[in-house]
């Protein structure tokens, strides 16, 4: 009986020398997690730290109420979007591609799934997670309400987030939508999700989800983001390709800087305000649909995956 | 030479290993710590939320904190003496745990499975007191080479000489650098003393034997190891912090509403305090378990290493067997 590592390092090119070394997959995933965990924030914190520095020494100013602190904020947020997006690159999505060419496969698109995918699958994710977003939200509003956050901190927490021309808003699409929806799915999906799901097949989905909500260090939105990681998880494993999670991630984002988009008298384009639970009670049961319709859609792709990817 | 069969290793392999280990012995781990640190945390829990409880109901009260009574002062002292007693058996069960957790990883890597009971029971036979007196020595060793220079300093800007100011904060540098340098040098003195029960004075000369000539490798590993478990922790523990102060943070964010609203509201100054207490005991015990079943663990894997390189075991045969 053939030896099925073997097989699966024949049919995947699982030629890097962690593979060639016989080394747990579980261990690169856990160790990628990590490491590159500590170069992101520890360098994103040093750049933010040095951006911050050289406005305050090109006359940026603070203050001591919420007011002055928004004002004295603002003249940050550009630095700070330019920070992420050096940060979300350099630190993120290139040692992810050199460990996953080194450690495991010279066919990095074939390892990560970055292969063609079918349109259904995408618009049905895009479909998705838009109905998921109003449950989501709700349930980080109840967090903010529960917790008696001042409106004024979360006006704060929303400005790097918040365009007031088209120009600024492409520009925070570029760094909020699709620098996240590249470099994070690349991350989270294409390496660690990948490599935990050659051993633990389906758990990969929730132990990553659960990964991705904690990664982002934000513990009022912990649950939206666990919930949001299982299922962009879900959507790579279900259709062994990352475009429906890719796409899926930049729906996602681009819904919240789309609603943050000031228009010329300052007020936002989408003005919600709160959620309404009936808006949740109606759009709830449609992504649940849609998530079955997903399923159903994925079935055949699913089942005829080659046995390597079985996780057994 | 030992029976063992273990080659040096390269970094992917002490990762491999390490994160193998963890997988492993994780529940043995977390049972002993549970035992043993669970207690102190619920002491240092419940005797820092009556004493936050007892300063609030004083701030509240009438007569404030300059008229205190003397059966007032009483109370909070006992509770002081309270946390006092949880904190040293924290920082006692901390030492206890590290010696057995130290002692499972050592087994698992020799081949011998150990259970916590076994771990425990030969950590409490004499390894533990001298890892106490490690730990005093080294400390002691650690804080006088820092203190000295740092004295020098103080007395040169007292008598305002410039030149012993100087030399006292060039020394101050010295001193660090030299005491990272020892850290790590006297780094595997913990598994030369639960696995060889080695005594103390030779723990040191062992693990300062180890670690020649491989000084850098063991330091860059070290702090790469360092780094990725606090943030493993930070990230596990971000949520329970939440969790555990949601009373203390919605204070804190009702003080900042009243700030705002230029509105100066004691009670709710008083309630953040009272929240305080119990949360911060449960915080602290739950982050210094998780540290602890996992950071003397790649000690573990280092010391094999080091000990492989030295070449106090036989070569594998065909590739590395991992346990």
């Amino acid at each position: 009986m053939a030896d099925p590592l073997f097989e699966q390092h024949q049919s995947e090119n699982l030629d890097g020398s962690w593979e060639r070394n016989g080394r747990s997959p579980n261990t690169s995933a856990l160790l990628g997690l990590l490491g590159i965990g500590v170069l992101y924030f520890n360098g994103q914190s040093f750049l933010a730290l040095a951006a911050v520095g050289l406005v305050r020494l090109s006359g940026g100013d603070t203050g001591s109420s919420f007011d002055s602190l928004l004002t004295s904020f603002q003249s940050y947020v550009g630095p700070l979007r330019i920070v992420v997006f050096i940060s979300q690159f350099a630190l993120m999505l290139a040692p992810t591609l050199i460990l996953i060419k080194r450690w495991h496969s010279s066919h990095v698109r074939a390892y990560v799934r970055l292969t063609r995918g079918s349109l259904t699958d995408v618009l049905l994710a895009v479909l998705v997670t838009v109905s998921f977003l109003p449950a989501g939200n709700y349930v980080a509003e109840e967090f903010i309400r529960q917790l008696r956050i001042p409106e004024k901190l979360m006006q704060m927490n929303a400005e790097i987030f918040t365009s007031r021309s088209p120009a600024e808003f492409l520009w925070l699409v570029v760094v909020v939508c699709v620098t996240p929806a590249l470099c994070e799915e690349l991350f989270f999906r294409g390496y660690i999700q990948r490599t935990f799901e050659r051993t633990m097949d389906w758990r990969s989905v929730i132990l990553v989800g659960a990964i991705f909500g904690l990664f982002h260090f934000n513990p009022l939105g912990l649950l939206t983001l666990a919930v949001l990681g299982m299922l962009l998880g879900y959507f790579f494993y279900r259709s062994q390709s990352i475009l429906p999670s890719m796409a899926a991630h930049f729906t996602n984002n681009f819904i919240a800087v789309a609603a943050l988009y000031l228009t010329s008298d300052g007020t936002p384009l989408f003005s919600a305000g709160t959620i309404p639970l009936w808006l949740v009670a109606v759009t709830l049961p449609v992504g649940i649909g849609l998530l079955y319709l997903y399923h159903s859609h994925t079935a055949f792709r699913f089942a005829t995956r080659s046995p390597h990817e079985t996780g057994g | 030479m030992t029976s063992l069969s273990l080659a040096p290793m390269t970094l992917g392999d002490i990762f491999d290993r390490l994160f193998k280990l963890i997988g492993k012995t994780w529940l043995r781990n977390l049972t002993i710590a549970a035992i043993i640190l669970g207690p102190a945390a619920l002491i240092m829990g419940a005797s820092a939320d009556m004493g936050f409880s007892q300063l609030a109901d004083l701030l509240e009260s009438e007569q404030g904190l300059e008229d205190v009574t003397t059966a007032e002062l009483s109370t909070f002292l006992g509770f002081a003496l309270w946390f006092a007693i949880g904190l040293t058996l924290m920082v006692i069960g901390s030492v206890i745990v590290t010696v057995a957790v130290t002692i499972v990883g050592c087994a698992e890597i020799s081949g011998e499975s150990l259970s916590w009971q076994e771990a425990l029971s030969r950590t409490f036979h004499v390894r533990v007191v001298k890892v106490i007196g490690q730990y005093i020595l080294e400390g002691a060793m650690l804080t006088a080479i820092v203190v000295i220079p740092y004295a020098l300093l103080i007395i040169g800007i007292a008598a305002d000489s410039v030149a012993l100011g100087f030399l006292g904060g060039l020394l101050i540098v010295a001193a660090i650098l030299f005491a990272v340098y020892l850290g790590i040098s006297f780094a595997f003195t913990i598994p030369a003393i639960s696995w060889e029960d080695a005594d103390v004075i030779e723990s040191f000369r062992r693990s300062w034997r180890l670690v020649k000539g491989n000084w850098w490798r063991t330091f860059g590993i070290l702090i790469l190891m360092g780094m990725m478990v606090s943030f493993a922790v930070s990230i596990i523990m971000t949520p329970l912090y939440l969790i555990f102060l949601w009373d203390f943070f919605r204070a804190y964010f009702d003080i900042l509403s009243s700030i705002e609203e230029g509105v100066n509201n004691p009670a709710v100054f008083v309630t953040m305090i009272k929240s305080l207490g119990f949360g911060i005991g449960i915080l602290s015990g739950i982050s210094s378990i998780i540290q602890l079943i996992v950071t003397p663990l790649y000690s573990v894997v280092m010391y094999f290493d080091l000990r492989a390189r030295r070449g106090e075991f036989s070569q594998p045969s065909s590739g590395v067997t991992v346990p």
